[in-house]
């Protein structure tokens, strides 16, 4: 057998003729990629504007997405012609090819006799001219920025070979008022800012805001008649109910992955223990009864083990336990506290606050506690939600002179940037990708 | 024409019509729809949400900008002055620890004449492939062995042209040094861990391709990372349409007028 081999490897000398070079590593640098304006076969009035400049508006949101995810960097597009209808499945490919662009996105905007708009979406290789992507987003004249979103989904998934982020809502906290008497409302927005609008009126605190991953229900904790507990709240029918029947505080809830459960704390005596609700059934169930503060508990994808921070080792750490409740592990190490985790979508980082030398940064770290990496070195980030496809985390940030406003950064630790808010904005949560 | 065929043809013309006209039934189509590109477009409806439309708020910043391939002019005089001296200084050459391995791996190969006599009929490709891509994982960063592609040249050069190991690692240096910076890998992505890909590269003279890079192997794909094992073999070849035409070694193009490329992020973060 061995002898086998050996004249295997032998005959393999004169087979193996060609040159193999390895290439170990290359630029972490965005992607140029070109957008022009959408052109319309047909310019007509729509309750939503004329075609044609919403063309010119969805190319604008479908950069703007792409860049701001900070994988892309728009090529300028007074750098070329905008392309005709024709155009749209037949670029010309040198033009962009001298502009430096190695994706071009092409589309077009047509209203239709039923009064809906079709956004067409294209997405070529420049350099090796062929179509990677097409769809085409029928919307209503009201719900036109979807398209772009679906369009920008589409090409960031195509390219990135990850699901995309863009078409989806944000709920967080909007804050107003002096900081004595401060007036906090649930507000919720597309992930890019538009479409904000307040979904409580301000006259009970409410707290800690998060997205069912199904549905167009959201959880949060309002202190409403006094009473302060986790609430669900249906966006869509505007339905309000409260969760559990507690004499003691409930807070820091959050969905199961299939959203049919809810995970929180409760508190009793000093002390905090997480339950699960089950929505369907209203039932509540104690997983965790040790004699700590045990809060923010976070499901894992598959929806089989917990996470959750505890201060049961004598500081604020993070733990790992069974959905049943057994089999608490702790992961987190090191200098400092660790507060706050969130498990990603994609299973395999968990997102949390690192709390050291008086700083609060946000971190992310493997299910097992291994290979930590701070993500941020503000002076308060907290509070970290992932992204629908699990590559960037949503945080809330206060400044020194207590300003807070909400934060997006890369899971590589770049781009970090400001989500637009009308008000100061704390608690985000970043909910699913919409159907 | 018989009756038989005649109706035949009437049906055929029928159904023909019907089928046309149903198709404009069925859905206003954009007009954008290519009649070049049989390719269907898919439809999705998006339906409403309950919210109020507010003017868009710009937002997004620009992310840090891409420095771009180095020009060629770069990385000539280098390249050149390498190739001249290919065989009579070892200065030249910087880094050695390629040749520092493939010397060490001259010395762990078997002679080259005891290969030369085995009859290249009972080579068995599938066996020997699976054996290769067993390899891998194993010696993810260490450069390819290139002794066995520097005895094959010496039989495929002119009669007295004599180009050892050193200039073969010179020539990889030089095609690695020229598609490196034009590579823009999916990093971050859950899967980039263990994910190669190897294509292969066929170049005219001048050092433009002659043809789209060809995909050979590629590890650390599974069923359930299709979309990115995709996604990271475009990136890899786009780096090399992006980066050609290469600037080589014009008396070394029997070398690079085909090879391979191993795409392997592994030594980015």
């Amino acid at each position: 057998m061995m002898v086998r081999l050996v004249l295997l490897l032998l005959l393999a000398v004169p087979a193996a003729a060609t040159l193999r070079v390895d290439i170990t590593s290359g630029i972490e640098a965005p992607m140029p990629l070109a957008v022009p304006a959408f052109p319309t076969p047909a310019a007509m009035q729509t309750p939503a504007g004329n075609t044609a400049d919403l063309g010119r508006q969805v190319a604008a949101i479908v950069s703007g997405n792409l860049v701001g995810s900070g994988l892309f960097r728009a090529i300028d597009p007074a750098a070329f012609p905008a392309p005709t209808v024709a155009q749209v499945i037949a670029p010309p490919f040198l033009g962009y090819r001298t502009a430096a662009a190695q994706a071009l996105v092409t589309g077009s905007v047509t209203a239709n006799a039923d009064g809906s708009l079709t956004v067409g979406c294209h997405l070529h290789d420049v350099f090796s001219e062929e179509e990677l992507a097409r769809q085409a987003f029928t919307v209503t004249p009201a719900g036109w920025r979807r398209a772009a979103h679906k369009c920008s989904d589409l090409v960031y998934s195509r390219l990135t070979g990850e699901t995309g982020m863009f078409d989806s809502r944000i709920v967080y906290v909007a804050e107003s008022g002096a900081r004595t008497k401060r007036v906090k409302r649930l507000a919720i927005m597309d992930q890019d800012g538009a479409n904000h609008r307040f979904l409580t009126s301000g006259q009970s605190l409410v707290l800690m805001p998060r997205f069912s991953p199904v549905n167009e229900t959201i959880t949060y904790m309002s202190f409403a008649g006094d009473r302060p507990r986790v609430w669900l709240y249906n966006i869509g029918t505007g339905r309000q109910e409260p969760v559990g029947n507690f004499d003691t505080m409930s807070f820091a809830a959050r969905f199961s992955p299939d959203g049919r459960t809810l995970l929180f704390s409760v508190t009793r005596a000093g002390n905090a223990d997480i339950f699960t609700y089950d929505i369907g059934a209203r039932r509540t169930m104690r997983l965790t009864s040790s004699n700590a503060i045990d809060t923010s508990p976070s499901f894992s994808p598959d929806g089989r083990r917990i996470v959750f921070e505890s201060d049961r080792g004598g500081t604020q750490q993070l733990y790992v336990m069974n959905a049943d409740g057994t089999g608490a592990q702790r992961i987190s190490f090191g200098e400092g506290r660790a507060a706050s985790p969130v498990w990603s979508p994609r299973g395999d980082l968990i997102a949390f606050t690192r709390i050291q030398s008086g700083k609060f940064r946000m971190a992310v770290m493997r299910p097992d506690g291994s290979g930590e990496r701070l993500l941020t070195d503000s002076w308060q980030d907290e509070g970290p939600s992932w992204s629908p496809n699990g590559r960037v985390i949503l945080f809330s940030r206060t400044e020194r002179n207590g300003r807070s406003s909400l934060r997006s950064i890369d899971l590589t630790g770049r781009n970090d940037r400001r989500i637009p808010t009308p008000l100061e904005a704390s608690d985000p949560a970043w909910g699913p990708l919409l159907p | 024409m018989s009756e038989r065929g005649a109706i035949a043809v009437a049906a055929g013309a029928h159904l023909l019509l019907l089928g046309v006209l149903s198709l404009g039934v069925a859905r206003t189509m954009p007009p954008l729809e290519p009649a070049i590109d049989s390719t269907p477009i898919e439809f999705v409806e998006v339906g409403d949400l309950p919210t109020v439309t507010e003017m868009p708020q710009p937002s997004m910043q620009a992310a840090p900008r891409d420095p771009g391939p180095p020009l060629a002019a770069e990385l000539e005089p280098e390249l050149l002055g390498e190739a001249d001296a290919l065989e009579s200084s070892e200065a030249v050459v910087q880094d050695t620890a390629v040749q520092d391995a493939i010397a060490d791996e001259v010395v762990a190969l078997p002679p080259p004449k005891k290969s030369r006599g085995v009859k290249r009929d009972s080579f068995d490709a599938g066996a020997m492939a699976s054996l290769i891509d067993r390899s891998i994982p194993d010696a993810p960063v260490k450069p390819r062995d290139t002794s066995a592609f520097a005895k094959s040249i010496e039989t495929a050069l002119p009669k007295g042209a004599q180009v050892g190991p050193r200039a073969i690692a010179t020539l990889e240096q030089a095609i690695r040094a020229q598609i490196a910076p034009c590579w823009n890998p999916p990093i971050g992505g859950a899967d980039v861990q263990g994910m190669t890909a190897v294509l292969r590269i066929r170049l005219n003279r001048d050092g433009t391709v002659s043809a789209t890079p060809e995909f050979v192997s590629q590890t650390g794909a599974t069923q359930g990372n299709a979309a990115y094992a995709r996604a990271f073999v475009e990136t890899a070849r786009r780096a090399v349409l992006r980066c050609a035409p290469l600037a080589l070694p014009a008396d070394m193009f029997g070398y690079w007028r085909e090879f391979e490329l191993n795409f392997d992020p592994r030594l980015m973060t």
